[in-house]
């Protein structure tokens, strides 16, 4: 039998967070919390009951102590040891069972916040704003999703310890309520002062956090440029380079040391003033006749049991929320950026299928001019670099200024997915995700037959022999495991089985030696056929398979 | 439980990881440095533990003081009352300073160790070829060097204390006990075959599941990775729906492994508690015994028993500890199989020369290459099969073939980059594989088909292969190269932060870039591969810079155009790994052969033509 609350081992898609352009880190934080509330809520009910379970062992000690023990009866003795069992019982299984419930809810919502951040990386209107190096990218979608979704563990821990002062605090007062009420003060003032001393090291652990997150991209940065890195025998100064960062990394942590250690012994000492005066106090009490030696054993057993729960509860909540806020900045900095593409205002959907389906007319003009295409036309632009980037800015809908018709349709009012959907811009140097060739070209949406057509019509056949397991090949990370030429044709080929309304191709072949460029260009034109292309490039290949071919002079608005 | 289907399926060939001899090797040998830290550590916190006894013993001594069993004299009264306050948080504010201190030392030398070993770590992955970091992964590569780094440091940062503190804190709370009655310290044995039996339990499952969770981390970092590197072509595509897959399901199963783990930790808390529970009924019962036969007094007793509640906590923290340990100690096997010994191109014996003096005279200024017998290749069948080839100092040749011909793995052995399963590449008579990788690039070095700009500054970048090159040299190079202009429009010159957070220059800028690299390096030789790929002909400025760059030395192209190919000394045409033709462009042309054919086809679509 598998151990109670072991996760299903499919995903579990409910999605517990809403998020919008309102939510602040700390609303972020709110949220995470209270997502899944019934296994948090349990979790909080377990804590509870595990500390309650803490604060009754000295109880029953002193009892034995006081009772059995003194009059050597037992009889007793065995029944306070019973009576023991069952607290560690109690104890034991609340910790059990609240701890796998506290951690799977933290997990669940932790895996939810990663896949909202990628879901991000991957929309198709683009991340705008500034840019990020990949490096950040993954640190956010990791250790940042992590610190963000470990918040909900104070929906735990904290709780239990809160109720372990409140537990302690009634029995105290139970004994001799001035000492109860004592100790209740003093722990609210032990936890204030905690808080208080929380706050520095949480600007420390910040630095700290940020350096070795430095020293971490710059790390990925050059394992990355790896090929540039050997190819000029500079491995030894990018180490260099790299233990640079590390030691910027190390002085940070080693301030964050310092602080940390700082914060502990604050806390150490005024918890242990806390219970020395307890303590003192008890004694006292005993001494003047107000205790007897079983209420002296237990107060001093439940305010030194105490200690812990208070010292850390400031360290919890202090570490754990400094870090999570920290974090869940970063995660909504990611979420919240702009589209570097931004949807209309009010999108209105592309036509349906039947008007995109066959040969459709296109229509571009941008300010310095545009160009159209017939329906069905294979076009090549041979423009210089400003010339082409106007036409590639309008045909990705990143200039505003622009206008493009789809089968007289302007796509201004079109979501951006449906334009990308429509208006497929690849180049040469596009990327090949880790995974087969089949999964590459098919996107897990083209039919086998169309993905094999694509592959032969982009001069994949010779690629595909040598490949072992051929269309089944991995390959490779970012397709490193290809030459360059064979990833081109691989990426052109994805491109001819996605099929759009118009395919437009930025250099595409410009890793393949002129043979096979030329028989790519002609397969490539047969297989559009009856499609709306557009080729940019400047390859004498494509010039002699096009239907026109447009220059600078064809794109421009002429004085 | 099976694994997700790929994208980011695991690779073939993955690094290796550590046996445990190895790690504690190297823990041994990277801490050795800071021994006199780490044993101070250990005295400052055991002089903490041993004040946190003092508290316990004093309400003894009062419990024997109230039932009149005699309690030290120095504790009566109302003088003894305030003498024994002020002993009791004196031994607490000193402990908690011994503490802080201890925790300080001990951190600082563990954070250290850790330092030492990521940076020996990342300088390994660095000088490992290319071929091994993406045959293993990048992501691989990546996450051992950050995600298991960060792992190690945590676990070092919060475990060494509490394993020092409290492993401190348990040994002197039982000699303390001891001191009582032995009776007290003999009778928590029955709590030792309990911990014994969680503590197996808990290890026989617990390293597995800590080896797979990271494992599968860093499969979920590799596709994470390739969605932000791809992020062109995934939003080009759409491909969101697709991607979201293997994302799913690489993190759920990180997700599932972490509880999995917690369960186990769980169930080893469980057993402590059980222990926990026979250490005092067992203590109870002893007491009872030893008060029945007047062996201690009800104060030595209560002292006993509250001797043994305060080691709950070191016990769970050094219990806690050993989870973390164990984690810790799965990332270091990671780590320190990435560093261990290092394999593949470029791996020399350290270069026992100051760079300075290699570049004046220890590598003669000559040039002349010279390839015997080449075979190379990833697998079993090699993709250069046989290559010989003299090219003089000074002189251009330009290597053409359809793709998978063996081009650019030649290009990358004749660099030195990769190694070759047979035959040898000599320059000046002095065979390529043999100069430690530190010099090879000031005698070949190779432009690659990418240009990668590094998030740092010009100088930085420009700087790489030859660190502390003067202003001078690096405004030459970029003179070289056409960039001059470029470089001194930016708003910080040299010191400008290229990249995605300052300026990101064009991917044409980043290849005339790459030139610039290698002009400030200035090699004997250049292995030039696909460098001018992106630009067609009449795309000037590359071509211009590549030029400049190879004028006055002895160059190797991979050529994709014939026009490269064209102003080349000699050009060779290699089809399935072997040299077909080879001579100048007329003579290759009017022979009509392999190469004229090519000619034909590539001007037979010209417009100008």
């Amino acid at each position: 039998m598998q151990p109670f609350f072991t996760p299903p081992e499919a995903e579990d898609v409910r999605s517990t967070l809403r998020l919008d352009r309102a939510t602040t880190p700390i609303r972020l934080i709110g949220q995470v919390i209270r997502s899944r509330p019934w296994l948090t809520a349990g979790a909080a009910l377990m804590a509870v009951l595990h500390q309650i379970g803490e604060v009754l062992v000295p109880v029953v000690v002193g009892r034995a102590i006081d009772g059995p023990l003194a009059e050597r009866d037992a009889a007793g003795t065995l029944l306070a040891v019973l009576a023991l069992g069952v607290v560690f019982l109690v104890l034991a299984t609340a910790y059990r069972f609240g701890a796998r419930m506290a951690h799977s809810a933290a997990s669940y919502v932790e895996h939810e916040l990663r896949m909202l951040v990628t879901d991000r990386l991957t929309r198709p209107n683009g991340l705008g704003g500034r840019h990020r190096a990949h490096g950040d990218l993954l640190t956010v979608a990791s250790t940042d999703a992590q610190a963000v979704a470990r918040t909900k563990l104070l929906a735990f821990f904290p709780v239990g310890e809160v109720a372990a002062v409140v537990a302690g605090g009634v029995v105290l007062i139970a004994i001799w309520w001035p000492l109860g009420v004592g100790v209740l003060c003093g722990a609210a003032v032990t936890a204030l002062v905690a808080d208080r001393l929380a706050a520095p090291l949480a600007h420390r652990l910040r630095a700290s956090q940020q350096a070795s997150g430095a020293a971490a991209s710059v790390a990925a940065d050059f394992v990355s440029g790896l090929r540039v890195v050997s190819g000029l025998g500079a491995s030894e100064e990018a180490g260099r380079r790299y233990v640079r960062s590390s030691r910027t990394a190390l002085r940070a942590v080693l301030r964050s040391n310092g602080a940390r250690a700082q914060l502990g012994g604050m806390t150490q000492v005024t918890g242990g003033v806390f219970v020395a005066a307890t303590a003192a106090l008890a004694v006292w009490a005993a001494l003047a006749g107000l205790l007897s030696v079983g209420e002296l054993v237990m107060v001093v057993g439940i305010s030194q049991m105490l200690v812990e729960p208070m010292s850390v509860l400031g360290r919890n909540i202090g570490v754990v929320w400094a870090t999570g806020l920290a974090s869940s900045r970063r995660v909504l900095e990611v979420l919240d950026a702009p589209d570097a593409v931004p949807d209309p205002l009010e999108p209105a959907a592309a036509p349906a299928g039947e008007r995109l389906a066959g040969a459709v007319p296109l229509e571009i003009e941008t300010g310095e001019g545009g160009l159209s295409l017939a329906p069905g036309e294979l076009a090549v632009l041979d423009a210089d670099r400003e010339g082409s980037r106007e036409i590639l800015a309008a045909l990705s809908g990143e200039d505003p200024e622009s206008v493009l018709r789809l089968a007289g349709e302007e796509t201004s009012s079109w979501p951006v997915a449906d334009l990308r959907r429509h208006v497929l811009l690849a180049t040469g140097e596009d990327f090949l995700f880790a995974g087969t060739v089949r999964e590459n070209v098919s996107r897990g949406v083209v039919d086998e037959a169309r993905m094999i057509g694509a592959c032969e019509a982009a001069g994949c056949a010779d690629v595909l022999r040598v490949l072992p397991g051929g269309v089944d090949a991995p390959v490779g990370e970012a397709g490193g495991r290809l030459s360059g030429g064979q990833r081109q044709r691989i990426s052109l080929a994805r491109a001819l089985a996605a099929d759009p309304a118009v395919l437009v191709l930025e250099d595409p072949t410009t890793a393949l030696d002129s043979v096979t460029e030329v028989d790519v260009a002609r397969s490539v034109a047969r297989f559009r056929r009856g499609r709306t292309t557009l080729v940019c490039t400047s390859s004498p290949a494509w010039h002699s398979v096009a239907d026109r071919v447009l220059s600078n002079d064809d794109v421009e608005v002429q004085p | 439980m099976s694994a997700p289907a790929a994208p980011g399926t695991a690779p073939e060939t993955t690094l290796p990881i550590a046996r445990p001899g190895q790690v504690w090797r190297e823990i041994l040998r990277l801490a050795a440095p800071h021994a006199p830290r780490i044993l101070a550590s250990v005295v400052l916190l055991a002089a903490a533990a041993a004040c946190g006894l003092v508290l316990p013993w004093l309400l003894g001594a009062f419990v024997d003081l109230l039932s009149g069993d005699g309690a030290p004299s120095w504790i009566e009264g109302t003088g003894g009352f305030w003498r024994a306050v002020a002993a009791m948080v004196g031994a607490l504010v000193a402990g908690a300073g011994l503490q802080a201190a201890g925790i300080v030392l001990s951190a600082g030398a563990a954070d250290r160790v850790v330092a030492s070993l990521r940076e020996r770590a990342v300088g390994s992955a660095l000088g490992r070829s290319q071929a091994e970091v993406e045959a293993a992964g990048t992501g691989d590569v990546v996450s051992r060097s950050s995600d298991d780094v960060a792992a190690v440091t945590t676990a070092v940062n919060q475990s060494m204390p509490a394993l020092t503190g409290a492993g401190a804190g348990i040994v002197v709370t039982l000699i303390g006990m001891a001191s009582i009655h032995w009776a007290f310290a003999l009778s928590l044995v029955v709590t030792i075959p309990v911990y014994w039996f969680s503590v197996r339990r808990y290890l026989r499952v617990a390293p597995g599941m800590y080896h797979r969770e990271r494992a599968e981390r860093a499969r979920r970092a590799g596709v994470v990775l390739g969605a932000a590197r791809g992020g062109r072509t995934v939003r080009a595509y759409g491909m969101a729906g697709f991607l979201r897959g293997p994302l799913a399901a690489t993190s759920w199963v990180v997700a599932r492994m972490n509880v999995l783990v917690q369960i186990a930790t769980t169930r080893l808390f469980g057993g402590v508690n059980l222990a926990e529970f026979l250490g005092v009924a067992a203590l109870l019962g002893t007491a009872f015994l030893l008060l029945d036969g007047e062996a201690v007094t009800l104060g030595a007793a209560t002292s006993a028993v509250l001797f043994f509640l305060r080691i709950f906590d070191p016990v769970g923290a050094v219990l806690m500890t050993l989870d973390q340990v164990q984690s810790a100690l799965t990332s270091l096997s990671r780590i320190v199989g990435m560093a261990g010994p290092r394999r593949g191109a470029g791996d020399g014996p350290e270069d026992p020369e100051p760079r300075e003096k290699a570049a004046d005279g220890a590598i003669p200024r000559g040039g002349d290459l010279m390839i015997e017998g080449l075979l190379a290749g990833y697998g079993a069948e090699p993709v250069v099969r046989g290559v010989d080839l003299a090219v003089p100092a000074g002189t251009s040749v330009a290597v053409v073939g359809a793709s998978g011909a063996g081009k650019s793995t030649l290009a990358a052995v004749v660099a030195g980059v990769r190694e070759p399963q047979g035959g040898k590449v000599t320059i000046d008579g002095r065979p390529v594989h043999g100069i430690p990788a530190g010099r090879r690039a000031r005698t070949v070095a190779l432009v690659a088909q990418e240009g990668h700009v590094f998030p740092v500054s010009l100088r930085e970048n420009l700087d790489l292969a030859s660190p502390g090159a003067e202003d001078g040299t690096l405004w030459e190079a970029l003179r070289r190269v056409g960039l001059e202009d470029w470089a001194r429009a930016l708003p910080g010159g040299l010191d400008t932060v290229l990249g995605p957070e300052g300026v990101d220059p064009e991917p044409e800028l980043a290849q005339q870039l790459a030139l610039a690299r290698v002009a400030v390096l200035d090699p004997a030789v250049l292995v030039l591969d696909e460098a001018a790929s992106r630009s067609a002909e009449d795309d000037d400025a590359l071509a211009r810079a590549a030029e400049g760059l190879r004028r006055g030395r002895t160059a190797m192209i991979v050529a994709h155009r014939l026009s490269q190919a064209r102003t080349a000394d000699r050009i060779l045409v290699m089809e399935d790994g072997r040299v077909v033709e080879s001579g100048g462009h007329e003579e290759l042309v009017a022979a009509g052969g392999r190469y004229a054919d090519l000619w034909a086809a590539t001007h037979e679509g010209r417009r100008e033509d």
